[in-house]
């Protein structure tokens, strides 16, 4: 059964860098998402075993998106990418959950790197 | 997708977000300086054409006079940087962070915003470069006008430029609230340039 996936980013290029990112042997259903609305309703739709998230962006950010998750105890593995890489942002999205932080732009090694480190590849 | 075409809809998003990457940039740069957290806006992009200098007017939503900053840049593309300071931040607050005293001369003030034009327009052009993988020198920032429209500059001056992308971008330091208006202006052969960059970025994703 294919792994479910979101990718929450605002941007159309961002997604799709992602999505070529993701190892080539995973079997997954890829949801996409273009805030972090969209990304909570993939989440609780049970679309998000993974989730990649953007943290500025329109209607809600995903600073908001990990402060809902961590509420409701969900279970969604959450890989922030983001181009805000200031320390204290860093801190912040760990402590409200988040597996890690990757600096944007996202290349298909560091993806993996982070990836394998986290034991899911 | 209403008025424009997919294409040219995915150049704008490719284009947003490498600034937006620049951005994130110039953020942290500052953030290490002051040693506090910046928020970033989302920036918002425009292209205008000198064709139609009064649409500049439209476009400049935060900022309506400011001190204008300037910094030059060539290489593979080539064109100058103008940056707008909102004139209502609290400047002084900022110049606390970076160790100033209290009251600033002229002088530091002057200082102070060239230094943050020199973050802002040199995280934006230096993202430019590596993102589309180019090269691009640029010199020192220097002051325009201390209280001016920037669409008024842009109207009368005679500068090669037939396009300026404008980029509005809000950067908040706690209760220093900080606006900027940072406008890419460059000739028409430049822009072009920009987009078949664009392009071949978009082929690699």
């Amino acid at each position: 059964m294919p792994m479910p996936i979101t990718v929450c980013d605002d941007s159309m290029m961002s997604r799709k860098s992602v999505m070529r990112a993701l190892p080539s042997e995973w079997e997954v259903d890829i949801t996409q998402a273009c805030n972090g609305k969209e990304a909570l309703a993939a989440c609780y739709a049970g679309k998000a075993e993974i989730l990649f998230l953007d943290l500025t962006m329109p209607v809600m950010d995903g600073l908001e998106v990990l402060e809902h998750l961590k509420e409701k105890e969900a279970n969604t593995v959450v890989i922030v990418i983001s181009a805000d890489f200031q320390p204290e942002v860093q801190a912040r999205v760990v402590e409200l959950g988040a597996l890690t932080f990757i600096t944007k732009p996202v290349t298909k090694d560091r993806l993996h790197d982070v990836l394998r480190t986290a034991g899911l590849l | 997708m209403t008025g424009i075409s997919e294409h040219e809809a995915m150049r704008r998003d490719a284009l947003q977000e490498v600034l937006n990457i620049s951005m994130g940039q110039a953020a942290n740069n500052l953030a290490q300086l002051i040693d506090t957290r910046v928020h970033l806006s989302i920036p918002r992009l425009h292209w205008v054409s000198s064709k139609h200098p009064e649409k500049l007017d439209e476009t400049l939503t935060v900022i309506d006079v400011g001190a204008l900053m300037r910094q030059s840049f060539r290489g593979t593309l080539r064109g100058e940087v103008v940056v707008s300071f909102d004139q209502q931040s609290r400047h002084h607050q900022l110049a606390e962070c970076l160790g100033y005293s209290e009251s600033l001369t002229v002088a530091q003030s002057h200082e102070l915003t060239l230094e943050i034009t020199n973050i802002l327009a040199g995280a934006c052009l230096k993202g430019l470069a590596e993102q589309l993988e180019i090269e691009i020198h640029f010199g020192p920032p220097s002051i325009l006008s201390a209280h001016s429209k920037a669409s008024d500059y842009l109207a009368r001056q005679s500068l090669p430029w037939t396009d300026a992308l404008f980029m509005e971008v809000r950067f908040t330091v706690e209760s220093i609230s900080m606006g900027t208006d940072l406008l890419i202006c460059m000739p028409g052969e430049y822009t072009d340039r920009v987009f078949a960059l664009i392009d071949e970025l978009l082929g690699d994703v």
